[in-house]
């Protein structure tokens, strides 16, 4: 490459190299200058260019050192000649920065070079040969960097990340003599260049140290214990163990050590057996919520693997275990278990029975069944409730009847309970029970039988609503259109016209709500009429159904009606006409703004101000 | 009933359309069936513009969220209405199924 260049005099005078002006440039007291060029320096990378630049290096200007670094570094392996000759510099700080530059390149090429830096005179620079081993990780390494260990040792923690870097078991030996180090730095390091080495012989080791005093070490050798077995295979690790692992892990379930106490819990999901399970369960009883969740996410891994040990201590633990246990339990299903859940449902403590009542929403089973029907007459009413729930999942039409009864509790919880559980069994038996409801129980029973139907909708159950349409109660005619107007029955508009004129107001007003659910926006015109409404509170209802669907089609009619409405009323009216641009509304606002009810005319004007902003 | 299918990955979104009710029951269930034949073990339902739910609606959820888990599966509902919400809470199904503001938070969820 043809260039340009310029003599370029080293510190102290010497004339040393004659350098391209480009390269100059990075010299530049312009730092735009200096940018372009580190920029297009580094876009080409070239060998000669690169030789130029690590004479710079030794640039008393420490950012013309850090612009040429950067640039080599961008450069890659077009510079590693270069930077080879420049490794043998006489300067130890250009040395060192040469070391530190092949670190971030990572070329094969320097792993001699920076193997015979390891015994360089100064002490930084073996520093950062060592350090910059680990980055460039040869095999090939392991052996000097050991030897270095011996010969500086003021080097050892970058040669132990190093070795720990390269990952190669040759190192195992040494690292493990310096897993004893008395220096507590030292010893940290081996621990986690063993645990990046991640070999399952490590863990014999390892596990050795967890014996020892130092509890902060206890942590960082059990992390890396837990790393290697998240790494390695199972059988590996157990096998290289000769099982002591799970006996440490299964003891380390009940360390006091919060951390080491999780970590441990998160390892066991992945580990099998009886052991396993009971250390486990014994978590349960922890009194840290993270611990019990962690420990119920574990056993629902690998509860399966360990049966016996579940059901033994469903019949023998805590009433705490018991509960997490019942819980657990819906996620590993098994005959045994499940007859060992059923056995709680006796329990005396009725949180017991309301887990059991809880967890058999997942079995369909007769056995579960028939626990649940006698849990749903449990003297406590949360049990009841819970077992209503389940039913409704796993009971079928034979049921129904039994789980009707429930519609009378005296809990408001329960019935609710009760009518949910119906609703999702449906069919032809609960519709003609909530039938009989309509026809021979008590209002609230029959309201409840009226919703029931509004949410099964079959056409049977739809039937029986529009016949309730003019039953002689008005909640139950109320009920009726509710449930008619959810599931958008079209016959229902057709009715509206004589219901908008029965005798009960709510009933007025519940023929409001249905033309909202069947016509949506154009619902205004048939709510229009319920304006005239002789019921005030029917004539409000109306107004603020069209508000809620923004209506501007009843000015007129609303402005003829406003003088005869109390004052609320005509507030609600107020604010509907704010939103319809009209003169008309306008000028009654203005007139409105005057009245003499504070009320209103504060009304009136915010309506104005809104209008106008 | 509509149902529009999508994968996003290993997840499979239904956005369904109409009425919920014995007549589309098979319709999502044979739509959610063909999902997890494709080996999507996520399944996200979008209810936004289920209109009407009865409880053969409700039925066919539960059932597909049984044949979900059985596949080792998960699944998630998202955007319901208030009126579908309201059933949900009367038949405790909040309790059984997860519910999910829109398909974004689902999404994560898994």
């Amino acid at each position: 490459m043809a260039t340009a260049s310029t003599t370029y005099q080293k510190p102290g005078g010497t004339l040393t190299a004659a350098l391209s002006d480009k390269v100059l440039k990075l010299k530049d007291p312009d730092r735009m200058e200096r940018e372009d060029a580190a920029y297009e320096l580094a876009a080409n990378p070239d060998p000669q260019m690169a030789g130029e630049l690590c004479s710079l290096l030794a640039d008393p200007d420490i950012s013309v050192r850090n612009l040429v670094a950067e640039v080599l570094v961008k450069m890659g392996n077009v510079a590693s000649g270069a930077l080879i000759q420049e490794a043998s510099s006489k300067d130890h700080d250009v040395r060192k920065f040469v070391v530190d530059i092949m670190a971030l390149i990572k070329d094969q090429a320097f792993v001699p070079v920076l193997i015979k830096l390891l015994s360089d005179h100064n002490e930084n620079v073996v520093g950062s040969a060592a350090e910059a081993l680990g980055h460039v990780t040869s095999p090939n390494a392991v052996e000097p960097l050991i030897a270095c260990m011996e010969k500086h040792p003021d080097s050892s923690l970058q040669a132990i990340e190093a070795l720990g870097n390269i990952g190669s078991i040759s190192a195992l030996p040494k690292l493990f003599e310096l897993l004893d180090s008395e220096n507590v730095v030292l010893a940290y390091a081996a621990v986690e260049a063993v645990g990046k080495i991640g070999s399952a012989k490590a863990i014999n080791k390892l596990l050795e140290l967890l014996n020892v005093g130092n509890p902060e070490l206890r942590t960082v050798v059990l992390t890396t214990v837990l790393k290697i077995a998240g790494t390695g295979k199972q059988d590996d690790l157990y096998n290289a163990t000769g099982g002591k692992f799970i006996d440490y892990l299964v003891e380390a379930a009940a360390s006091d050590d919060l951390d080491v106490k999780k970590a441990v819990i998160a390892e066991l999901a992945f580990w099998n057996g009886d052991r396993v399970v009971r250390a486990l369960i014994g978590t349960l009883d922890d009194q840290n919520e993270d611990v019990v969740n962690l420990a119920q996410g574990a056993l629902r891994i690998c509860g399966n693997t360990g049966l016996n040990e579940f059901v033994k201590c469903l019949k023998s633990g805590s009433d705490q275990t018991r509960i997490h246990l019942i819980e657990i339990s819906s996620f590993l299903k098994s005959p045994e278990l499940l007859k060992a859940i059923l056995e709680q449902a006796n329990s005396e403590n009725y949180e017991i029975r309301s887990a059991v009542a809880k967890t058999l929403t997942k079995y369909s089973n007769p056995e579960a069944i028939k626990t649940l029907l006698k849990l749903a007459n449990d003297e406590v009413g949360h049990v009841r409730a819970e077992a209503l729930k389940s039913l409704g999942f796993v009971a079928d039409q034979s049921e129904v009847e039994e789980i009707g009864k429930h519609l009378d509790d005296e809990f408001t919880d329960v019935r609710e309970a009760c009518l949910g559980a119906l609703i999702l069994i449906a069919g032809n038996t609960t519709i003609n029970l909530f039938k009989r409801d309509i026809e021979n129980s008590g209002t609230e029973r029959k309201i409840m039988a009226i919703r029931g139907l509004g949410w099964i909708g079959e056409d049977q159950a739809i039937d029986i609503l529009v016949t309730a349409l003019n039953h002689e109660e008005a909640e139950v005619r109320r009920y009726a259109i509710i449930g008619l107007a959810k599931m958008h029955y079209a016959g229902l508009e057709e009715r509206l016209d004589i219901l908008s004129a029965d005798e009960n107001p709510e009933v007025r007003k519940a023929v409001i709500d249905a033309h909202l659910a069947l016509s949506g926006h154009n619902a205004a015109l048939n709510i229009k009429f319920m304006l005239d409404d002789q019921d005030m509170w029917v004539r409000f209802y109306a107004i603020n159904a069209l508000a809620s669907i923004n209506d501007k089609t009843n000015l007129d009619k609303l402005l003829k009606i406003m003088p005869e409405q109390p004052p609320f009323v005509q507030i609600a009216i107020v604010n509907l006409i704010a939103g319809i641009d009209d003169p008309k509304a306008t000028a009654e606002l203005e007139k409105l703004s005057h009245n003499e009810n504070e009320d209103i005319s504060n009304a009136a004007r915010e309506a104005l101000e809104i209008r106008q902003f | 009933m509509d149902i529009q299918k999508r994968y996003e990955g290993d997840i499979a979104v239904l956005a369904l359309e109409g009425r919920l009710d014995l007549t589309s029951a098979s319709t999502l269930k044979e739509a959610s069936k063909e999902a997890l034949a494709r080996d999507s073990k996520k399944v996200i339902l979008n209810m936004d513009k289920v209109d009407f739910i009865n409880s053969s609606g409700l039925g066919a959820l539960v059932s597909i969220l049984k044949e979900v888990r059985n596949s080792h599966g998960s699944m998630r509902l998202t955007n319901l209405a208030p009126y579908v919400k309201e059933i949900f809470d009367i038949t405790q199904l909040t309790n059984i199924f997860e519910i999910c503001q829109d398909e974004k938070q689902a999404i994560s969820s898994f």
